[in-house]
């Protein structure tokens, strides 16, 4: 919450940021904890972070926290002078995230667009999820205050149980999950590698950052993308140096923090989606 | 044959597999299609969900149905919308649904959060997961928190380290007096409280120097809080009262805390303004504490809760202000005033082994404590990330005394001590960039003083003072003052990925003593000379040379100084014609280490070499009358330490599981150049000596402390150990002789509010001391303390609660056991915001405590007149 008021307070502060930056179409917001193992042999490894869940119209926009608070600092910034102080105290202000996407989804299509900067460039892949069916059980109980149902479905290799909400009537949830007849308050696979749990739902008031305006998105598919992650996973200072950023090393260094990589990356697992 | 089939066919599928479609439109009042609406079919209005849709781009939905119920219930919803409902056939059909907007807010939530958070370096706590009904004040919430510890006198610790800043909001308005907030900032007005761990308070060194410390910053509901709490309470006997008022406002600029508090039930409201501050890292701090040289016999305090035994009278009101006068440039003023008259009514029996005979004296004490204290302190802090400015001055007065009656059986002995003490001292840092390095300037400068007097009649020591006949009364005098200041100039780079920090200082200390002992008889009045007088001045002067280097990669973070001091010593007394000079140059480096490694377990060492060196307390010349039965000086050589220390800790902690543990182990090895002996003349006088010869004290200590919190049972569970063992050489019948002491320790803590009607609060020691002199075993001291509250809420707004204590400790003959318990109920009128307690203390009425202790050449039993049993009655408002 330490963020949203010095959003706040960027807004006041910085008034002559202009409108279009801000949008209005979104009326609700949710928050979901999402807690997740990034190594599955070591339960060490769980981590969690507050992913953020915008809706309206029809669409949705869902994302980790700091992502959209990192956005919307830079977005404040974008109309200051730009001097190495200012860039400094932005880069101190923007918080530490563990995922750099952007879901949007269209309700009613049930079209799922995921966008990631990689190396300076954005990339976009679309899923269509109008073939993946939810199976509905009769299973009723209480979460967070709402009556919620059990659904059950596959993606991407992992089975999930739902727990939905009719009495907020989107037919949306975190992730990418879509389709249920509400909202989903509660999805976990049947390993618990993955969970998010509804924390707040609210009414919107005032309009928020609209953090992806104004980027030229890439087209592409979910195969060809994850084959560009791949490759900037197993090397990310040669896909940097690609796009013209140069580095400069002591000798031994950069051998140093490859292995230091790849040793990690080979921690890393479990992602959310295995297939 | 075939038309059975068929039949039989279609009756299967009637019966069983009876399908129908709904297929439809939805609009909304104007006839625009709606998409994304959620289009659901159950049995009835409550049924679970049987098949449902999600309508189209173009509004259109479409189920499918496999059911054989006559009718269904349609329910056809959507955000900012009415839901249509109705009872339909089951059957193929179309519908077209119109739906109109509803004016019904949706319903927000906000999921109580989980109890602890980790947000990279901060940990999240929510009060509203760890507090109940009875809990007022953030304090009492703090101390369920797994990890975090609140100590009896109030301060605060995380993992077992005392934390660096409280801050409020951000904003550190109390410095180290935070009890102050911490004990009045209502619960339900904190949303969270964060642990910083790790914390750099100064930002501009935040990517410079690692903080291996840890901050705490409170987070509350609402960016404007003004509230506060007041009570008001009576009862007897004596006459009981007690009164409190505290208005505080916090807002993004402004904070302030405001209090009045007193009282004669033995609630000891100094604790509110302790102040828990800590020094900065490596620096020699002067100690401006007060110091007292001359003392009336004071009785032992009983080691369990104040509440039972102090007999006060206390007033004490404090205000503390903060400004932000612009964006990151505060003005903060805090200051108290205490006015306090303490009563110690009891005894002592000592025992002295001479070495012919045992001596009994038996000392009937009553004294009487008056404390008149004035502290306060102006600070002014710009903290931005390219400038930092702290000036801070501070102003003490303590208007002191104290008069104690003694009764052996056949003599009365009365004291009366005029010990006022006074300090002024201001203290600036200043860090500003200039080209690629961060320039430091420090400045510590300051003026204490003490005219301190001790009138004991009738006359002592009369064999050395007055040609052994007896006088009336005996006058002891003590003027000192001490001027300090201390300069530093260095600045901070960075080469290389490693943050060098070189500077130099001076510093000096002055110090004068003089002190007069006056006989006082009826005829005459004489100031004795010789011996028995000091005019003793103290000049020490300390350079030094310093380089901090710190290095941080990934998971590693290593600093290490390297200070070369040079310190000299002019110690001379004109009267006495004594004088005493020394030099010394030291090197004493200081290494820390950490690893973090992993996302739980966390390790770190640290090793230093320290030098201290006596001050004028341990080295004057002439005869100092320190109480009525002690006449003493320190005739000898400045007293030189040398310390290795060494530390090692392993840390866990998994907030997801709310399991924290800490495990320590430190090891100290000094060596002195002087060995202090008291030695028991045949008429039961001590003899002190210094005898310069270099001796060794060695302790290890392990430390291990584990807190977790059950999430199904709202309970914190807490458990520790320490164990002990140093050992000293001592003199003993003029030889050297090795004294041990080991000392074991356990501690359990319970707090849970394990169902809606009862919460449970228990805490408990235990601890067995054993000491050895040489091959002999001297008896083990067994201590235990437990102590057990039960609150039972009878209902939303009443509690009643038992607290019950108990002491135990195996060496006093009687009076083993302590038992205490109180009896305490609450009614809060909830629409007016008004809690009304009735409490009964000490109900078993328990009036004196009994303790005993042993030193090498005497036995000591104290008694101690404890409160008696009370009833009060109070009112608090919290606005």
């Amino acid at each position: 919450m330490k963020f949203t008021s010095s959003i706040t307070m960027l807004i006041l502060s910085f008034a002559f940021c202009s409108a279009q930056e801000l949008t209005d179409k979104f009326k609700h917001k949710a928050t979901y904890e999402m807690t997740w193992q990034i190594d599955s042999t070591d339960t060490e490894s769980v981590q969690s972070e507050t992913m953020i869940f915008f809706s309206g119209g029809g669409q949705s926009t869902f994302s980790s926290e700091g992502q959209h608070i990192g956005d919307s600092i830079q977005k404040a910034y974008k109309k200051l002078e730009r001097t190495p102080q200012s860039f400094s105290e932005m880069r101190s202000k923007i918080p530490k995230t563990e995922f750099n996407y952007y879901i949007t989804k269209d309700l009613a299509s049930r079209e799922v667009s995921y966008r990631e900067e990689i190396v300076r460039d954005y990339y976009e892949y679309t899923e269509d999820f109008s073939n993946i069916d939810w199976r509905i059980l009769p299973e009723t109980k209480q979460i967070a205050g709402f009556a919620v149902q059990k659904a059950k479905t596959s993606y991407a290799g992992r089975h999930y149980t739902a727990w939905f909400t009719t009495e907020i009537p989107i037919s949306d949830g975190p992730y990418k999950f879509n389709g249920l007849p509400g909202l989903i308050v509660r999805i976990a696979d049947e390993k618990k590698f993955y969970v998010f749990e509804l924390t707040g739902f609210k009414v919107l008031k005032d309009p928020v950052f609209d953090t992806q305006a104004n980027e030229e998105y890439l087209e592409t598919d979910k195969s060809s993308f994850l084959e560009i992650k791949e490759d900037y996973n197993a090397n990310p200072i040669g896909a940097m140096e690609q796009t013209g950023i140069s580095f400069q090393f002591e000798p031994g260094q950069k051998e140093k923090l490859e292995k230091e990589r790849r040793a990690r990356l080979k921690k890393e697992n479990n992602p959310i989606e295995l297939e | 044959m075939s038309k059975v089939c068929l039949y039989a066919l279609a009756l299967v599928a009637f019966s069983g597999y009876a399908q129908s479609h709904l297929t439809g439109k939805v609009l909304d009042e104007n006839d625009q299609v709606l998409s994304g609406a959620t289009v659901m079919v159950s049995k009835d209005s409550t049924g679970t969900i049987l098949a449902y849709s999600i309508s189209s781009g173009s509004g259109e939905f479409k189920v499918q149905l496999d059911s054989e119920l006559d009718s269904l219930f349609l329910k056809v919803s959507y955000i900012s919308y009415t839901t249509w409902q109705q009872h339909i056939q089951n059957k193929d059909q179309q519908l077209d649904i119109q739906l109109s907007p509803s004016s019904e807010e949706l319903k927000e939530v906000l999921v109580k959060s989980k109890e602890i958070e980790q947000r990279g370096d901060t940990l999240n706590y929510s009060v509203s997961a760890f507090s109940d009904q009875k809990d007022r004040v953030i304090a009492d919430v703090l101390k369920k928190m797994p990890g975090i510890e609140v100590m009896p006198g109030g301060q605060i610790k995380y993992q077992g380290e005392p934390i660096e800043k409280y801050y409020i909001e951000g904003l550190d308005l109390l410095e180290g007096r935070y009890n102050l907030a911490n004990n009045n900032i209502a619960a339900k007005d904190v949303s969270q409280v964060q642990i910083l761990e790790n914390h750099q308070p100064i930002k501009m060194l935040d990517s410079l120097e690692f903080s291996e410390r840890a901050s705490l910053n409170i987070k509350l509901k609402k960016e404007v809080t003004v509230s506060g709490n007041a009570e008001l309470g009576s009862g007897f006997s004596p006459l009981l009262w007690k009164a409190k008022i505290t208005p505080m406002l916090f807002t993004k600029k402004n904070q302030a805390i405001v209090t009045y508090q007193a009282n004669n039930t033995g609630s000891d409201v100094s604790r509110e303004i302790r102040d828990f501050s800590i020094a900065d890292f490596g620096r020699e701090e002067f100690n401006t504490s007060k110091t007292d040289w001359l003392s009336i016999r004071q009785l032992a305090e009983p080691p369990f809760s104040q509440e039972r035994w102090l007999d006060n009278n206390v007033h004490l009101g404090s205000a503390n202000y903060l400004i932000r006068l612009k964006k990151d440039v505060d003005l903060k003023t805090n200051i108290s005033y205490l006015n306090d008259a303490q009563q110690q009514i009891g005894n002592t029996q000592t025992r002295f082994f001479t070495p012919t005979d045992t001596i009994d004296l038996t000392e009937n004490t009553n004294n009487d404590l008056f404390r008149s204290t004035l502290q306060s302190k102006f600070i002014l802090e710009r903290n931005t990330s390219d400038n930092y400015l702290k000036n801070e001055l501070e102003i003490n007065g303590f208007w002191d005394s104290q008069r104690g009656a003694i009764n052996t059986g056949n003599t009365q002995v009365q004291q009366q001590l005029s010990n006022p003490f006074s300090v002024i001292r201001n203290k600036l840092r200043f860090l500003q960039p200039v080209g690629k390095q961060v320039v430091t300037f420090r400045s510590n400068t300051g003026y204490t003083e003490a005219n301190q007097s001790l009138n004991v009649s009738p006359g002592q020591f009369e064999a050395s003072l007055n040609d052994g006949e007896a006088y009336q009364e005996l006058q002891q005098t003590v003027e000192t003052n001490t001027f300090f200041s201390d300069n530093t100039a260095g600045f901070t780079k960075r080469i290389q990925g490693v943050t060098v920090s070189p500077e130099l200082g001076v510093s000096v200390k002055n110090q004068s003593l003089g002190s007069q002992i006056t006989i006082i008889d009826t005829d005459r009045t004489e100031t004795l000379g010789g011996d028995f007088q000091n005019n003793l001045d103290f000049l020490s002067t300390h350079f030094y040379a310093t380089s901090k280097f710190v290095y941080k990669k990934g998971d590693w973070n290593v600093r290490l100084t390297t200070p070369i001091n040079l310190r000299s010593f002019d110690i001379q007394d004109t009267s006495l014609q004594e004088n005493q000079n020394l030099s010394r140059v030291t090197f004493e480096p200081n290494l820390y280490v950490r690893n973090k490694i992993s996302a739980f377990w966390e390790t770190s060492i640290s090793a230093n070499l320290s030098n201290d060196f006596g001050d004028m307390q341990q080295l004057y010349f002439g005869f100092i009358f320190n109480n009525y039965r002690n006449l003493q000086r320190y005739n000898s050589p400045l007293p030189e330490n040398f310390s290795q220390n060494y530390f090692w800790r392993l840390r866990f902690r998994n907030p997801l599981k709310s399991i924290f543990a800490n495990l320590s182990y430190s090891f100290n090895q000094t060596k002195r150049n002087l060995l202090y002996s008291n030695q028991i003349g045949l008429n039961a006088a001590t003899i002190f000596e210094a005898i310069e010869q270099d001796n060794f004290s060695n302790s290890h200590r392990i430390k291990v402390k584990t807190s977790k919190y059950f999430r199904e049972l709202k309970t914190t569970l807490s458990l520790g150990s320490n164990f002990t063992i140093s050992n000293r050489e001592q003199i003993l019948n003029g030889n050297l002789a090795d004294v041990e002491n080991q000392n074991l320790g356990f501690d359990l803590g319970l707090e849970s509010d394990v169902t809606d009607w009862l919460s449970i609060s228990y805490s408990g020691n235990y601890s067995v001391l054993q000491t050895r002199f040489e091959a002999r075993n001297f008896d083990k001291i067994q201590t235990q303390q437990h102590q057990l509250d039960l609150f039972f809420y009878v209902a939303d707004n009443q509690y009643f609660s038992v607290n019950s204590e108990y002491y135990y400790n195996n060496i006093s003959e009687d009076n083993q056991n302590n038992y205490f318990l109180n009896f305490n109920y609450q009614y809060t009128f909830e629409e007016v915001g008004i809690d009304l307690n009735a409490s009964w203390n000490n109900a078993l009425n328990t009036d004196e405590f009994v303790r005993v202790s042993n030193t090498d050449f005497s036995y000591v039993q104290s008694t101690y007149r404890l409160r008696p049993s009370q009833f009060l009655l109070s009112l608090k408002f919290l606005f």
